[in-house]
């Protein structure tokens, strides 16, 4: 009893402060315990690393970085103009070019399962969004011109994915004018 | 054995330490529960999955300015949402959305609406957003989508 004594106010003199032995007391009985192992008459000063405190702290970080970080895609947007009837037509004198008809259903859940068909600037051998993409950037300002107007018209029951692909690879073909037609009328 | 407080000279040429790891720990705390405030306050979105874009021709989302109209899958009732404001599905309520819209746009200026639907969802279901956002006098709409850029 009195070895454990003297030890412990030995270990508080290494610490030269009374009070922060209330707060260790884990270090305090690492201290310790290594006193008691280490051989009789050796002076050499306790190493000691107190890891509890670095891990809590490493933890917090963990916890921080899992927060700040967005694992998910972010979203964008497609730009869509809506017409407004304040716009008036440049040359009002023009003819209206004729707008190319895009019609698309859904097949089935997947991304991939949709029918596509496209009616006029000589497009009907169209089958795919990939394609309808490829096929109108390069006919842009050739026979189709820079200003073409589309109108996809999606059937009825018609998944959003699916129109909103169709969408995405006129405007990607570099098309400003692509309206999307209201559902199930002429619109 | 233990010295007395008399000899309190001894313990004054100690040196002063003091302990810095609570006061780390709970700056941490104090920053991740703020994170988690901020995180919660921000505009509510659904959880729901817009349509995925390969080869997208897709623009970023000017985040603090935008004005979403979200549309409501069916499992969560249907309808659609505006800020925290829901509408239902049928007429009188798409007129009180447009109202709703144009009283919004008024207030934050020129800004796209953004039109934010699941993939699953039926057109005739995201139509009816679009369309009242054109009545409300809405010229740019952004849809909602999740690129898919080649890595």
């Amino acid at each position: 009893m009195t070895g454990r004594r003297e030890s412990e106010s030995e270990a508080m003199d290494a610490h030269g402060w009374e009070g922060e032995r209330a707060v260790e007391p884990a270090h305090d009985a690492v201290v310790e315990a290594e006193r008691r192992t280490r051989p009789r008459g050796s002076a050499l000063p306790v190493m000691s690393l107190n890891l509890v405190t670095m891990i809590d702290v490493v933890f917090l970080l963990l916890v921080y970085f899992m927060l700040a970080t967005d694992f998910r895609t972010p979203e964008e947007a497609v730009p869509l103009d809506l017409p407004t009837r304040l716009t008036a037509p440049a040359d009002p004198l023009a003819l209206p070019a004729r707008p190319i008809e895009v019609f698309v259903e859904t097949m089935g859940e997947w991304r991939d399962e949709y029918a596509l068909r496209v009616e006029g600037g000589g497009l009907g051998h169209v089958r795919t969004v990939q394609m309808l993409r490829i096929d109108t950037e390069i006919r842009r300002g050739m026979d189709l011109g820079d200003d073409q107007p589309f109108v996809v018209r999606p059937g009825a029951g018609t998944n959003w994915e699916h129109v909103l692909a169709v969408y995405n690879a006129l405007r990607g073909a570099g098309y400003a004018r692509v309206r999307l037609a209201e559902p199930g009328g002429e619109g | 054995m233990r010295r007395g407080r008399g000899q309190g000279h001894r313990e004054a040429t100690a040196p002063i330490r003091s302990n810095m790891t609570p006061m780390i720990d709970v700056v941490f705390l104090l920053i991740i529960f703020f994170m988690l405030v901020a995180e919660m306050s921000r505009a509510r979105l659904v959880d729901l999955e817009p349509p995925r874009l390969s080869d997208p021709a897709s623009v970023e989302i000017d985040a603090e300015r935008a004005v979403i109209v979200q549309v409501l899958p069916e499992s969560m009732g249907g309808g659609y949402r505006l800020g925290d404001r829901a509408f239902g599905g049928d007429a009188a309520s798409l007129e009180a959305l447009g109202a709703a819209l144009r009283e919004r746009m008024l207030a934050v200026g020129d800004v796209p609406v953004l039109v934010r639907a699941s993939h699953a969802e039926p057109y005739e279901r995201v139509a009816p957003a679009i369309r009242a956002a054109g009545r409300a006098g809405v010229t740019r709409v952004q849809l909602v989508a999740l690129p898919e850029r080649g890595t």
